[in-house]
């Protein structure tokens, strides 16, 4: 005999009920104590069972109920409006419309059964504009939509009633669209009254009167249509904030409102759309009252959405004559929105806007300073958010200004050094000396960015190296491997020691390895070093002393380096003198050389006479000749030839050539005789 | 076996005195016809125009309030089918049709025949009788502040306190303060019948709510401001005599109920 025991789980204190009841069972009756366990396990599967339902299969559910309904009363709907039955066509599209009820429904799925009904009224709208072409008078269908009982179908009925009778051009359009946004106020209920005025919204798209379109005048200016915009985007806003309730189940609510977000932005598309809102309307009217309503409340979420969508739906160019305003009013939010984010939605748009239209950029900027703007504003929001916001964010901000400040001036050079130093200041105030991954690949952005356009000029920014500093030994490598790109693909020529020393100081990294790091790929070696090798190519100069003095700075950290880097830099460096011992060549051919007391330059034609005025050293240092040359050759050949047997040969060879060329007095024989035995040496 | 037939005339047959008096001559035909019989005797034959207050839970408290008679035929035989002619002049409409819940105002002619060794024929034709009203002079609005101690107060306002049949309804809602959940709001029109109870000699009321219109849905913060717009043209009402009452209901969680309301006249628009 086998007992089972039903019991409802809606009385609480069933769980353990029938279990002693079936415990006195068995007492009583004797029955195998085995089959407790079986009541039990009921019980738990029951619970499982209804637990296992959850929240979305039910949502699913309801939501399939009410489309099928909507999907049949429309069908009735359509049939009557076929035989022009217009009394039946409002009453089926109410029951229709009585389905947006709907309070169960997520916001997500309500706007999945919204846009259905949505669709089907777009029949009934056209059957509005037919009994209107038939004679039927607009105003007494207008009333008559709303005999009915219920809220909800009677506004959406009002709405679309209130469209087609905007199209008859027989009331104003601001009285109908006054009286609308009037009425609608009915719905209080946040999820139903934010889709009844997106509805709204939507229906009235063509049909606020505006800059030259056909409502305008009698219907009203463009000023009405932003105020009913304005009203429509208050009045949305309070409801979108209701959404959030009470202080239960705050994340899921935060996420619905998100999810709800397009609709209140509706209102400000629609406002930027209109054509007569001007600059200065913009400025006068439109962004104020913006503003106001933005900071009515101190919701996050609302203000966060709200001036982004500012920031993004308006053109460029209005909210950069606003800047000031906006920053100020950005920096004034509600500490918990992510400012920082507006702010660099605000800047990349506006360094996009910089570098389409730079000849509009100049000019503005000559009439405002952006940078002290967007600089002052920036440095108050890292005074008061410093503390608690993440270094990386706070570094997110300035990457976003240093883009933005590298677009729209182009030259400056001493911005972007301020920009750094702000970031040096920054990175002091971090107290662990190990930064997060993000923020190192931050300061990395910021020391690259201004290669591309600024190139060799940021040797001249002194903030530079202090940042590179922060970074470890492989980024810093990532960051000289970009300076040397920078510099090698702007091809600028390397003219200048000081600048060559910075240059140098630079690239430290990939001159010098660090004790702490690991392995690298050997391609990726190659390539680093063919870079700097590649760099030595790039000195020229008039003068053979100035070439050979940044030869020779070049030489000195090549020579400290280990072999394997010498394997690479060796050999460009070796052409390069060659080419300096070439210039020399012709140098002494035309320019002559002004002795000084001593060594004599070796062959070609002295001129006693003084060179060229001060501006080019006519003299060459006393250093300077071609055995100086030709030993410092030879001295880094040989370092090759140990090493690499094949490469030694050709560079042996490459000099007794040169050697040839400078040397027709056979001066330099016996070492070139050398040169010549130590090559066949090792051949 | 008897056929009893009243004809009115016409419409346009019916005379119409002048405006300002209800003065009204109801006439008509009497016709008797005979079935498979070939003859009746009777002991006269009447016509009565009667107006008549039913109450209907109540039927000693019923009573006829007019009462005009014709003898049609005094005590005779009828061997054939025959046809009179009646006519009530000088009818004054004092009330108008009513026919409610609980009481029931009727007007109709009756025809008896009477009978020595049977009982009496009779027969009722209801007929409606309706009195336009004029326009009363005061147009005032309605105000009133009302509410639940610290927990919902409410300042409504009618444009009109008097409205006819085909009119609007226009005025709005305001909401001082708001602590409870309000689910929605709506606007009743009640029906309302006070009569007197003979016996205890009081008042009674009857309520019958005859539309509900949804005003909000949804519960409003503090300060909003709710628009009202009912039209009567949309709802099947009875004009005048009765008052018609709109009560405001605020429905709010969980299903309590909260019922305002406030007397309004309604009235038919005179032709």
């Amino acid at each position: 005999v086998h007992i089972v025991f039903f019991f409802s789980s809606r009385r609480r204190h069933t769980r353990f009920l029938p279990v002693s009841w079936a415990r006195r069972c068995v007492q009583e009756t004797g029955i195998n104590a085995e089959y407790m366990g079986i009541v039990h396990q009921i019980k738990q599967s029951q619970k499982v069972f209804l637990e296992g339902q959850t929240m979305d299969d039910d949502q699913e559910i309801k939501l399939e109920e009410r489309r099928k309904t909507v999907r049949e009363q429309a069908y009735y709907m359509k049939k009557a409006i076929d035989t022009a039955n217009l009394r039946d066509a409002l009453r089926y599209s109410t029951y229709m419309l009585n389905e947006l009820k709907a309070p169960e429904l997520s916001p997500k799925n309500y706007y999945i059964l919204y846009m259905q009904v949505f669709d089907e009224l777009r029949v009934l709208e056209s059957a509005f504009r037919e009994e209107y072409r038939r004679g039927r008078r607009m105003a007494d269908l207008y009333e008559s939509v709303q005999y009915a009982q219920n809220i909800i179908p009677r506004l959406y009925l009002l709405v679309t009633a209130g469209a087609v009778y905007i199209e008859t051009n027989e009331v104003a359009a601001k009285d109908i669209l006054n009286d609308l946004l009037e009425m609608i106020k009915g719905v209080q209920h946040p999820l139903r009254g934010l889709f009844l005025r997106y509805y709204f919204l939507k229906m009235c798209k063509d049909k606020l009167p505006d800059e030259g379109n056909e409502y305008e005048g009698e219907g009203g200016t463009f000023k009405d249509a932003v105020s009913i915009i304005l009203g429509n985007l208050e009045e949305m806003n309070k409801l979108w904030i209701r959404m959030q309730g009470s202080s239960s189940n705050r994340v899921k609510r935060e996420k619905e409102r998100i999810d709800l977000k397009v609709l209140v932005g509706e209102n400000i598309v629609r406002l930027s759309g209109l054509q007569g809102v001007t600059l200065e309307i913009y400025t006068q009217e439109v962004l104020p009252k913006l503003l106001e309503i933005i900071s009515s409340t101190k919701d996050v979420i609302s203000q966060q959405y709200l001036m982004e969508c500012i920031v993004t739906a308006f053109p460029d160019e209005y909210n950069l004559k606003n800047l000031n305003t906006l920053l100020e009013r950005t920096g004034s939010l509600n500490p918990n929105c992510d400012i920082k984010a507006i702010y660099i939605s605000l800047m990349d748009r506006l360094a996009d806007f910089s570098e389409e239209n730079k000849s509009e950029i100049e000019n503005i900027t000559q009439d405002m300073d952006i940078f002290q703007m967007f600089k002052t504003n920036i440095d108050n929001i890292i005074e008061e958010q410093g503390q608690t916001m993440e270094l990386r964010k706070l570094l997110d901000l300035q990457v976003a200004f240093l883009n933005f400040t590298l677009k729209t001036y182009e030259k400056r050079t001493d911005y972007v050094n301020q920009i750094l130093k702000s970031c040096v200041v920054l990175c002091e105030k971090q107290s662990s000396t190990s930064f997060d991954e993000d923020s190192l690949k931050n300061i990395v952005k910021l020391l690259t960015y201004p290669l591309e356009s600024l190139s060799i000029t940021i040797l001249s920014m002194d903030e530079y190296p202090n940042l590179m500093n922060y970074l470890p030994f492989t980024k810093r490598k990532e960051v000289a491997v970009k300076i040397c790109q920078a510099v090698i693909s702007t091809r600028h020529p390397l003219n200048n020691l000081t600048t060559v020393n910075q240059l140098l100081s630079f690239i430290q990294p990939l001159l010098k390895e660090e004790q702490s790091f690991g392995n690298q790929e050997p391609y990726e070696f190659e390539g680093e070093q063919q870079l700097v090798a590649r760099l030595v190519h790039l000195v020229e100069n008039n003068h053979p002393d100035k070439v050979f003095e940044i030869l020779n700075a070049f030489r000195q950290p090549f020579e400290a380096a280990d072999e394997k880097r010498q394997f690479y830099t060796y050999p460009s460096l070796i052409f390069a003198y060659i080419r300096l011992a070439r210039q020399l060549k012709i140098y002494n051919e035309t320019q002559g050389t002004y002795k000084k007391a001593g060594n004599a330059e070796e062959g070609g034609e002295e001129n006693e006479e003084e060179s060229e005025p001060q501006e080019t050293q006519a003299y060459l240092k006393p250093e300077l000749n071609f055995k100086v040359v030709f030993e410092i050759i030879r001295k880094l050949a040989d370092s090759i030839a140990s090493g690499n047997a094949e490469l030694g040969i050709k560079l042996y060879l490459d000099i007794l050539q040169i050697i040839s060329e400078c040397d027709p007095q056979r001066e330099h024989d016996e070492f070139s005789y050398e040169i010549a035995e130590a090559a066949l040496t090792l051949y | 076996f008897f056929f009893l037939m009243i004809r009115r005339p016409p419409r346009s047959t019916q005379s119409r005195s002048s405006a300002a008096s209800d003065v009204y001559k109801r006439q008509g035909q009497v016709s008797i016809q005979l079935g498979k019989n070939k003859k009746l005797e009777h002991t006269g034959i009447r016509v009565e125009l009667i107006g008549h207050i039913e109450m209907v839970y109540d039927k000693a408290g019923s009573s006829d309030f007019t009462s005009m008679g014709r003898e049609l035929e005094p005590t005779g035989v009828l061997f054939q089918d025959k046809t009179y002619n009646f006519s009530f002049p000088k009818f004054e409409k004092q009330y108008e049709s009513y026919y409610g819940s609980s009481v029931k105002l009727r007007y109709f002619l009756r025809v008896t025949i009477n009978r020595n060794y049977a009982t009496k024929i009779i027969k009722e034709v209801d007929f409606a009788v309706l009195v336009p009203a004029t326009e009363p002079e005061i147009k005032k609005d309605i105000q009133m502040e009302v509410g639940i101690e610290d927990c919902l107060h409410i300042e409504f306002e009618y444009s009109k306190a008097q409205y006819h049949l085909k009119d609007v309804v226009i005025g709005k809602v305001k909401f001082m303060l708001v602590r409870i959940k309000i689910k929605y709001m709506e606007l009743c029109i009640v029906k309302q019948e006070k009569y007197l109870t003979g016996q205890a000699n009081q008042t009674q009321t009857e309520n019958e709510t005859l539309q509900k219109f949804e005003v909000m849905d949804g519960c409003p913060n503090k300060g909003d401001v709710i628009p009202i717009r009912l039209y009567l043209a949309g709802s099947d009402l009875t004009p005048t005599y009765t008052d018609v009452s709109l009560s405001l209901i605020h429905i709010s969680e969980p299903t309590r109920q909260a019922e305002i309301s406030y007397a309004v006249f309604c009235l038919k628009k005179k032709n």
